[in-house]
């Protein structure tokens, strides 16, 4: 099981970042970076972040669900509509009540409060 | 002398009877002389002298038998009889006996003197005179004593030879019997001339009345006794000379009764002058008619009229003047005229009127008919002056009118309220002036007040100078063919109490929209509310509500009555020449004929059998919103004032228009406020979430961060919670400007002008502050000015390019007013800018008012008015 579990996270290492608020990118790669996550790439919108999932071909998309351009649910659908496999996990600095059953709904791995963002948190959302 | 006191005694009985016996007397003495000349064995011409003999003593007789009967000539009446029956006694002369013979030779003369004295009594019978007494006594003495003297002396052998004896013969003296004769034929000359000299002189000092009456007797009387007088001086010389002499004087004294007869024709025709008299007082006269009436009648000039003065303390004359009346011994009298018995006038007139007695009474009785009728004249005069002054002091026109409808009399201080002038009327037929109906009504009235003969009102309607008229008529008879009538006009009462209804109703009709209006009713109600009244009050069939739109179109949304075709609610016409375009238009009341317009509408109109239309604007803030027309049929017309009365329901459509769009803008200013008030949550919560939570999840993952640098690399560690220490105090910054932007904490604690001052100085250009408010003013008005200025000042900021600011906020009579002025670019539009709408709409939450001033290239002013009484009561009620 933790053979599996390491193989798995060291599968789903390379992350790309989303989020329209460069401090809350800058901190949270930094943290992921310091944790053993390789951040391949930031994004400030929706759109951006559907090019670059295309591009580098991140193992998890770190996406905050309010963008400037679309909400991190319609993100959601049309990254895992180019890759299905993609883990998308939804970051809000709102806790996960404020969307409830969206979150499910939209086919992402799962959600995190940004304030409980860590590398531990994200690999165990990632098992 | 009992015939005469029976002759006054009565007219017609005793009279009657002093004449018969006068007349058989005369019957029986002419019958004597008759057969004393029949069988006369000396008479001459015994036929001739009867025939001459009975005529002169007939007609004497005759003539004072007349006399008797006549009053006033009753003694002359008998004088005359005497002078005919004397005539008689000359026929002795040829008597066959001595006695009769002598006796006739003795009083042959006699007639002469008894003639003498006939004469000189005219008319009254008595002798007037010393005078004439003397001369009546010469003359009796003279013809029976001398007579007499010398009879008993002379033989009388003169006439016949034949003759009888003489039997006073006492001696035969030849020369003095002659002497004697001559000296009585002398005397008999004398008298004569005496009583003509006494006529003459009687003639002339009469009065014309009494000359008239005197003239033709004594002038036959002169000529008789000159006769005489003839026939005595010629028998001396001769016998028959002397027959005849006295024969042309008793032919002649025929001429007498004839010339008395002829007075009292004379006299019978001053009596046809009575009723000449009557006739003539029956027509109308002054004063002096009637008495040159009077004179007339009775022939005497002088006469004069007194009536009764009013105190009843004597006469005045026609003239007014006081009447002396003549004394005892005047030529004149006086004769009283009585009216049922009571004196009521006099006649002063010539006493030798008092000869005619029957028709001086005839007269005086006619003078007392006039004089009364007079009197009741000016009695009927002085009321009707009274009914005059009363009728003149009754502003309404009085018609008299006859039972054919003949105009008598109009008289009207105000001829507006007459047909025609009064002197067009007068003598025009009410047929000539009113209408048929109303002339034939007029004409039943006349007849049924001379009916009924009391006081008769009607009411009647007429037409005068093409306006309806009320009229009340108060008949009453006037006479027996004739009404008066006072006509009364109460048009403008009638007036007054038709556009009383006609108001109540209209208030009525009014009152009913205003409560629909009042009530919030939709519009679309109050459209057909209106409609529908103004029909019902104005009694037409149809009227319509325009409500004007854009691009020459009209929308029907109102409607009642028979009205189809496209004129159905809510159907959108195309505005064509016509009422509601001419309304449109003008923004003022218009009236259309269909005949002269030629648009489609107007055809369908004619068509649906409309003939006109009057159509008023409804305003709603100063423009035409749209029209209330109400189409008219041919039978239908409308006064002047309709257009008054439409335009009363057109300002409850206006102001229902203006009441709904009101509330309408109540409602987008509540939806707004509401809209303004999500904004600033989402504006908070985004600010909230976007700021300081950002800044605070980005510290919570940064000391995460921090934690984990701690045992790889402290320096970074270091250097991360440098960073973390500055995003904190920016945090710190972002929350502390959110809190101040929800609420500024200064114009709680400190108020208006310390908040404003605070605002002022975070403004990044130069404001000018001027507060003139005293202690505080109600929290909510606080706020909504500070938000104002607020507001203003980031729009000056932002937009202006303004080089400086001036604020001021003073009150103002219990209003707070807050103005911002710049001098920047101008050209802001409160309609526009969300935020200035958002001002306004909290500004008219409070009732307050908002404007903006802003053309371009002049600076902007933004000024609101907070009433403060609203907000104190606000304040009030929030207060427990």
């Amino acid at each position: 099981m933790k053979m599996e579990h390491r193989q798995l996270v060291e599968q789903v290492r390379r992350v790309l970042v989303v989020d329209d608020h460069a401090g809350f990118r800058g901190c949270a790669s930094a943290l992921l970076a310091e944790e053993g996550f390789e951040v391949v790439g930031e994004a400030a919108d929706g759109a951006a972040a559907v090019e670059l999932a295309r591009e580098l071909a991140p193992d998890v998309v770190l996406l905050d669900v309010q963008l400037p351009d679309m909400d991190g649910f319609a993100v959601t659908e049309r990254l895992l509509a180019d890759d299905p496999q993609l883990r998308v996990v939804l970051v809000s600095s709102r806790d996960r009540s404020a969307y409830g059953p969206l979150i499910e709904q939209s086919g992402a791995r799962g959600f995190v409060a940004k304030s409980d963002l860590s590398g531990a948190t994200l690999e165990r959302l990632l098992e | 002398m009992s015939a005469a006191v029976q002759a006054r005694a009565g007219p017609d009985g005793a009279a009657g009877n002093a004449v018969a016996v006068l007349l058989l007397v005369g019957a029986a003495a002419t019958s004597g002389a008759v057969y004393v000349l029949a069988v006369s064995r000396i008479a001459p011409h015994p036929v001739a002298q009867s025939f001459f003999t009975a005529l002169v003593c007939l007609t004497f007789v005759g003539t004072g038998a007349a006399a008797l009967r006549l009053q006033p000539y009753a003694r002359f009446g008998l004088l005359l009889s005497a002078v005919g029956l004397a005539a008689l006694i000359s026929v002795l002369h040829d008597a066959n006996h001595a006695l009769p013979y002598t006796l006739g030779v003795f009083a042959s003369n006699v007639v002469f003197a008894v003639l003498v004295h006939a004469l000189l009594a005219y008319p009254s019978g008595r002798l007037g005179s010393r005078g004439a007494r003397l001369l009546v006594a010469a003359a009796y003495l003279n013809t029976l004593g001398v007579q007499a003297i010398a009879v008993v002396f002379d033989p009388l052998t003169r006439y016949h030879s034949n003759h009888p004896r003489n039997l006073a013969l006492i001696d035969r003296y030849a020369a003095l019997s002659t002497g004697l004769e001559e000296a009585e034929a002398g005397i008999a000359i004398a008298i004569a001339a005496a009583v003509v000299f006494l006529f003459t002189r009687r003639i002339r000092a009469a009065t014309p009345a009494a000359r008239r009456q005197l003239v033709p007797v004594l002038y036959c009387g002169e000529i008789a006794l000159l006769l005489f007088a003839l026939g005595f001086v010629l028998t001396p010389l001769s016998s028959p000379a002397g027959l005849v002499g006295f024969g042309l004087g008793l032919l002649a004294s025929i001429a007498l009764p004839g010339a008395f007869l002829v007075t009292l024709v004379q006299g019978r025709l001053s009596r046809g002058a009575v009723g000449d008299l009557l006739l003539e007082l029956g027509e109308p006269g002054g004063r002096h008619e009637l008495e040159d009436a009077l004179r007339r009648a009775l022939g005497d000039p002088s006469l004069r009229l007194g009536r009764l003065a009013a105190d009843a303390s004597g006469y005045v004359d026609s003239a007014g003047r006081r009447l002396e009346l003549p004394r005892v011994g005047d030529v004149q009298v006086a004769t009283p005229i009585l009216h049922a018995g009571e004196p009521i006038g006099t006649l002063v007139h010539d006493r030798s009127l008092r000869l005619r007695a029957d028709q001086l009474e005839a007269v005086s009785a006619a003078a007392g008919a006039a004089l009364a009728s007079e009197r009741a004249l000016r009695a009927l005069e002085a009321v009707e002056k009274q009914n005059r002054a009363l009728l003149d002091a009754i502003p309404d026109p009085m018609i008299r009118v006859a039972r054919d409808g003949t105009y008598l009399d109009v008289r009207a201080d105000d001829t507006d309220q007459l047909l025609e002038l009064p002197q067009e009327m007068i003598g025009r037929n009410v047929r000539d002036l009113l209408t048929p109906s109303l002339a034939d009504d007029v004409m039943d009235w006349i007849a049924r007040t001379l009916t009924d003969g009391g006081v008769t009102t009607f009411e009647y309607e007429i037409e005068i100078d093409g306006v309806k008229r009320w009229k009340e008529s108060r008949m009453m008879p006037s006479g027996p063919d004739e009404a008066v009538t006072i006509v009364r006009d109460f048009t403008e009462q009638r007036r007054a109490e038709a556009g009383q209804r006609r108001l109540a109703a209209e208030q009525a009709a009014l009152r009913r929209v205003a409560t629909l209006v009042a009530g919030n009713a939709p519009p679309e109600r109050v459209f057909q509310a209106v409609t529908e009244e103004v029909c019902v009050l104005l009694g037409l069939r149809t009227a319509v509500l325009h409500r004007f739109g854009d691009h020459g179109t009209t929308t029907i949304v109102g409607k009642f009555g028979d009205l189809t075709g496209q004129f159905e609610l809510g159907n959108v016409l195309e505005l064509e020449v016509g009422t509601a375009m001419q309304v449109l238009e003008t923004g003022a009341p218009a009236r259309c004929d269909y005949a002269t317009l030629t648009g489609p509408g107007a055809a369908e109109l004619r068509e649906l059998g409309f003939a006109s239309a009057v159509g008023v604007p409804i305003t709603v803030a100063g423009l035409t919103w749209g029209a209330l027309v109400v189409a008219l049929r041919p039978d239908e017309v409308m006064p002047l004032e309709t257009e008054h009365r439409l335009q009363a329901f057109a300002e409850l459509v206006g102001l229902a228009v203006a009441s709904a769009d009101a509330r309408d803008e109540v409602a987008a200013s509540r939806l707004r406020i509401v809209e303004a008030s999500d904004n600033e949550r989402r504006r908070l919560e985004r600010n909230l979430h976007d700021g300081a939570q950002q800044r605070l999840v980005a510290l919570s993952l940064g000391l995460r961060l921090v934690q984990a640098k701690l045992r790889t690399s402290p320096e970074e560690a270091q250097e991360l919670l440098l960073k973390m220490s500055e995003e904190l105090a920016a945090a710190i910054t972002e929350l502390r400007e959110l809190a101040q932007g929800i609420h500024p904490a200064v114009l709680t604690d400190r108020g208006l002008r310390a908040a404003l001052e605070v605002l002022a100085a975070r403004v990044p250009l130069a404001v000018e502050l001027d507060v003139d408010v005293e202690g505080r003013v109600p929290e909510s008005i606080e706020t909504a000015a500070y938000y104002t200025v607020s507001e203003a000042l980031t729009n000056v900021a932002k937009h202006a390019r303004a080089a400086s600011a001036a604020v001021r906020v003073f009150c103002e009579d219990d209003v707070l007013a807050v103005e911002i002025a710049d001098d920047g670019v101008g050209g802001a539009d409160a309609e526009l800018g969300s935020g200035l709408r958002g001002l306004r709409d909290r500004v008219e939450t409070l009732d307050g008012d908002l404007w903006v001033e802003s053309p371009p290239g002049g600076g902007t002013l933004v000024r609101a008015e907070l009433p403060l009484r609203v907000g104190s009561l606000a304040m009030a009620g929030r207060e427990p």
